[in-house]
Formats: structure tokens, sequence, C-alpha cells
């Protein structure tokens, strides 16, 4: 008896320390998908599509981007030769007509950048999402077949975030974000993201079509297309400066 | 007619060689206005072309031209007026880059009206004028990622080798904490009776965040020989106000005070709102509601403080399918020697 009794424990504890090794953190699981989502330097070509009921409007853009700044210029032709300069929680912008550069006021920062649903703020968040939140995980969910981690995140104390709370869907098998839902500190839900498309690209995946939906305006969307991305270019120093900008 | 000829071969040659790009806007616009019980009618059309050619190296070459009414001259069978914005050759080098041609100089820094910048009047509340276009050469030495000094001298009257004729100009930019700062100096000849004076002018412009609201100033102080020195002061601030969590309201107020009626050209195309005395003190404000994601109602209005001039300017503006955009705009200005009241629409094809 005593020897089956011992071969019990023995079992029990393999059987809980095994699930204790493979069941991951919400920490782990936000790093793994930092891993492929983060970007430490960058070159993309994108495409946004705005869209309010039946009418959109198309703005094609490429940015290069660091840990705490960008570079975006738009290329289509209402906005061709317009920039952006992100350069920590500064915005400049550069006007092509009078090669202007002004830097943008701070409130101005909370407003749907070029009409779109992403404010200027969405695109100022560079950080790791794991540096401005503490995460729990809150369910598994399926979405479009795919199981997935249900994560929620609250703003770190002392931390300025655009969004004081994020419900985040994460594809349990290759760590990519599929949804993302925004609320305010009231609890109130402002934005959701729904990935469409993801692709393995250099060994990581990554979200290529995405739609970002503003909850408290009726019928806009805004959808992202990435067309081409270089993870970790070489950005030559003096990139990101106004003298670039011009 | 030739100018067409010109404009097709330029399309054709870019069409070949897919290096070179071609973009621009074609604009229609149409203007009804009255004036002591007179009306009058006016259409005009403009075609802006911008050529953009690669980078070779480390230079960068710029093309930009305007053809002004070509659709009215071309039914009209007249020929075109054209107009060069920019051809421009700049090189960058380790430590500084050169600008060489005619460039736009525009020393905006957010600002309705702006009474430092290069050149007086060139870019008003977002109306341009061509004065903003000049032949000119331009080092700027960067200092730090938001920090930098520009030197300009530039042919206002085109090229001459008389330095009386010459523009010169020095702009230095500074990152202070989250403040931008700029400090000029313009020297500038201005004729009387066909001799030509030097005018001076050192002025300063701040502009930054403050508890929420965007403040930004500006000083300039105007060296004069054969007028009266003299000052100018504008102090202004923009703020958005939340209609709900992303409808905002942003307004923009300003302050303009010119110490001396011969700096009134700082006001561009509102000119009349000049008042009596030698002294102007002007109040502006814009207010801007974003209708949807692709039309906004904006609001101008400008009061000269001696009571003497009003004006009110209501815009709608709509982003329409296949990249046009309509403009709709009135303008009413109650004057004590005249009033005018116009309406404007127009419509904006970018390619």
């Amino acid at each position: 008896m005593k020897r089956f009794l011992a071969f019990l424990a023995i079992f029990i504890l393999l059987f809980t320390s095994s699930t204790f090794v493979h069941a991951l953190t919400a920490e782990e699981i936000i790093n793994k998908r930092d891993d492929n989502e983060y970007l430490e330097t960058a070159r993309a070509e994108m495409e946004m599509i705005i869209r309010s009921g039946r009418r959109e409007m198309s703005k094609t853009m490429i940015s290069l981007t660091d840990k705490q700044n960008s570079l975006t210029e738009f290329t289509n032709p209402r906005d061709r030769g317009t920039k952006f300069l992100k350069r920590g929680d500064e915005l400049w912008m550069f006007f092509p007509d009078a090669e202007d550069i002004v830097k943008i006021s701070g409130h101005m920062l909370n407003q749907g950048m070029m009409g779109s649903d992403f404010s200027y703020q969405d695109l100022m968040e560079s950080d790791k999402l794991i540096d401005l939140y503490e995460f729990e995980i809150i369910s598994e969910e399926e979405i479009d077949g795919r199981p997935c981690y249900v994560l929620e995140g609250l703003a770190r104390e002392g931390k300025e975030v655009s969004y004081y709370k994020r419900k985040i869907w994460i594809d349990k098998e290759r760590f990519v974000g599929l949804k993302e839902e925004l609320y305010a500190r009231s609890g109130r839900l402002l934005k959701e993201l729904n990935v469409l498309q993801v692709e393995e690209i250099e060994g990581r995946w990554y979200p290529l079509r995405s739609v970002m939906e503003d909850k408290l305006r009726k019928d806009t969307s805004t959808e992202v297309i990435l067309k081409a991305i270089e993870f970790n270019p070489l950005i030559p120093e003096g990139t990101f400066t106004l003298e670039n900008l011009r | 007619m030739r100018k067409y000829l010109l404009l097709l071969l330029i399309f054709i040659f870019v069409g070949q060689v897919s290096a070179i790009e071609a973009g621009g806007e074609y604009a229609i616009l149409a203007n009804l206005s009255w004036h002591d019980g007179t009306y009058k009618t006016e259409i005009s059309d403009f075609l802006n072309i911008d050529l953009f050619l690669p980078q070779v190296g480390n230079n960068e070459i710029q093309y930009s031209f305007i053809v002004t009414d070509p659709l009215l001259d071309l039914l009209e069978d007249k020929d075109a007026a054209y107009y060069t914005r920019k051809l421009y050759l700049r090189r960058k080098f380790d430590d500084f880059s050169l600008t060489v041609g005619r460039q736009p100089v525009s020393w905006a820094f957010g600002s309705l009206l702006n009474p430092v910048d290069y050149t007086p009047g060139s870019l008003v509340a977002d109306r341009e004028s061509s004065g903003k276009y000049t032949d000119a050469l331009e080092l700027y030495l960067p200092l730090e990622w938001n920090s930098g000094l520009s030197l300009l001298a530039s042919y206002p009257g085109g090229f001459s080798t008389d330095f009386n004729k010459m523009k010169t100009g020095v702009r230095g930019r500074f990152g202070v904490g989250a403040f931008d700062l700029t400090l000029n100096y313009v020297q500038e000849a201005f004729s009387i009776r066909n001799s030509f004076f030097p005018r001076e002018r050192l002025a300063l412009t701040l502009k930054g965040d403050l508890k929420g609201m965007g403040v930004y100033a500006a000083f300039g102080h105007y060296f004069d020989d054969v007028l009266d020195s003299s000052n100018s002061l504008l102090l202004g601030i923009d703020y958005s106000y939340n209609l709900n969590y992303y409808t905002k309201i942003t307004l923009q107020l300003e302050y303009l005070g010119l110490g001396n009626r011969s700096l009134s050209p700082v006001l561009g195309p509102f000119i009349f709102m000049n008042g009596r005395g030698d002294r102007l003190d002007l109040l502006s404000a814009s207010l801007t509601y974003p209708v949807d994601d692709f039309s906004s109602i904006s609001l101008m209005s400008m009061l000269n403080l001696d009571g003497s001039r009003i004006f009110i300017s209501p815009v709608y503006q709509n982003t329409l399918s296949a990249n046009i955009d309509l403009n709709l705009s009135g303008q009413v200005f109650f004057g004590e020697e005249y009033n005018f009241t116009s309406l404007s629409t127009g419509l904006t094809y970018s390619f």
C-alpha cells in the first residue's frame, strides 16, 4: 500500500509540475507576442483605407521606425510628400507645398490621423505592451477556428497610455494578436481591432491586414494593409531629425 | 499653345522614364461677389504639376510649376500663364545642406498670421501667394535633431549683382524643453524714388504646450532709417474641445499688434483689415468642426480692434470620391468705407 501511495504521490507531483512548466503566464504570452510584433527597427510600406458608410478613401505611406521614433511619408496623390516625424512624445509635420515644418500641439494628438480611426497617439505608443500594461489571462476563445488566449491589460501606475484597458486575443500557436478591444477608464469600449490576415515573415508572424473600428462612431472603419516590411534594417544616424523631415 | 505642347511633352517624357513621376492637382473655382449693389462673377482654374525626380546620391532636384487658367485660356484660344514654383537643387554634405534655385521660403510656425515670415504676407491663414517662392541660395546647418541654422540670400526682384537688391536672412531653430524657439534676422532693401534703403528686422517665435493648450507667440523689431522703428507682436492659442470622445472642435485664437502701418503687408490677402490709425490691432479666430471623416465646417473671423472692420468666412470642405475635393466658402466684410460679400466654390482633383 505504501508503495502505491508513494507512486501516486510521485505521479501527482510529476503531473502538476509538468502542468506548471507548460502553462504560460500572461507576461510570457505578451512577451512572445511582442517577439513577433514589437519592432526594434523596421521599414514598412502600407495602405490605409478609411471607410465611412459607403464612402472610402485610400492613403499610402512609407514608414521608418525604431524603438522610440518614426518617420512617415505619404505617397498617395492628395497627400504626397506630407511627412510626420514622431520623436519621443513630440510630433512634427512637414507640409510639402510650403516646405514648412510645424510642431503639432499636444491636444491634437488624440485626433484621427489624416481622417482615420487611428489617432496620432495610437501611432506614438511605441513601448512594449508589457511595459505599459499589467496583463492577466482571463479566458481562452477561438477566433476563426484558431484557439486564442484572451488577456486583459490595465495601464501600469504612472504610465501615460491612450487606453486605460485593453483586451487582446493572442493566437495560442503563432503568438500574434488576432483581435484587440480598447477601453476608456470608465469601462467604455472605444475601439476594436480585428486582424484579417497574418503571415510569417522572416520567421515571425505578423499582421498583414487589420481593421480598426471606432466604436463611438457609426459605420466607420480603417483598414491597414501592409504591402511590404523589412525587419531590423540599418537606419542611418540623423534619420529622425528635422533636417531629414525637409 | 506652345505651353500645351510643352506640357504634353513633359507627360510623354514622364510616361517613358519610369523613375520620374508626376503628380499635382487641377482646380476650377467660381466666385460670385457683390459690392454696393453690383454683382460680379468670376471663373478661374489652375493646374499645378510636381515632377518627382529620383534622388541621385545626395542630390535632390525639385521641379514644380503652375499653369493659371489652362482650361479657360484654351477655350478662348489664349496662351496660358506659366509660373515656376520650385526649380532647385539640394545637395546634402556631411555637415550641412545647400539649396540653390527657385524655392519656397516659409517660416511658418502654426499661426494664422505670421508677422515675422521671411516674406511678409506670403502665407496667411493657409492662403499662399507667389511671394513665398523666391530665387535663393540656402545653407542649412543642423545642430541637434530639432535645432538648426538656416542662412539665406535671395533675389526677390530677379537675380542681380547689386547687393542692395538682395535680401538676406538667418533663422535659428532651437528645441528648448518642449518648446520650439526660432530667432530670425532679415535684411532687405526697399525703394523710395529709385533709391534703395536697407531695412532690418530681428524676431523670435515660440511654440509649445501649456496645460493642454497649444500656445505660441512672435515678436519682431524693425530697424528703419527712413521710417520710424516699430514692433510687431503676435500672441495665440489653439485648443480642442471634445464634443464626444472623438469629435473635437478645434479653436485657434490670436492677437496681432503692428506698431506701424508700413508693416501691414503681413496681412497678405487680408490687407483690407488695415484700419484707420497708424497702428493695427487685430483679433483673429478660427473654429473647425469635423462633420465626419470626409468633411468639415470651419469659421474664420477677423476683427480690427478699432471697430472699423470685421471679416467673417464660413467654409465647408468635403473630400468626394475619386480624389476630388469640394470647397464652399463665403466671405462677408463690414468696413467703415465699404462692405462686400462673396460666395466661392471650387473643385480640386489630385493626381
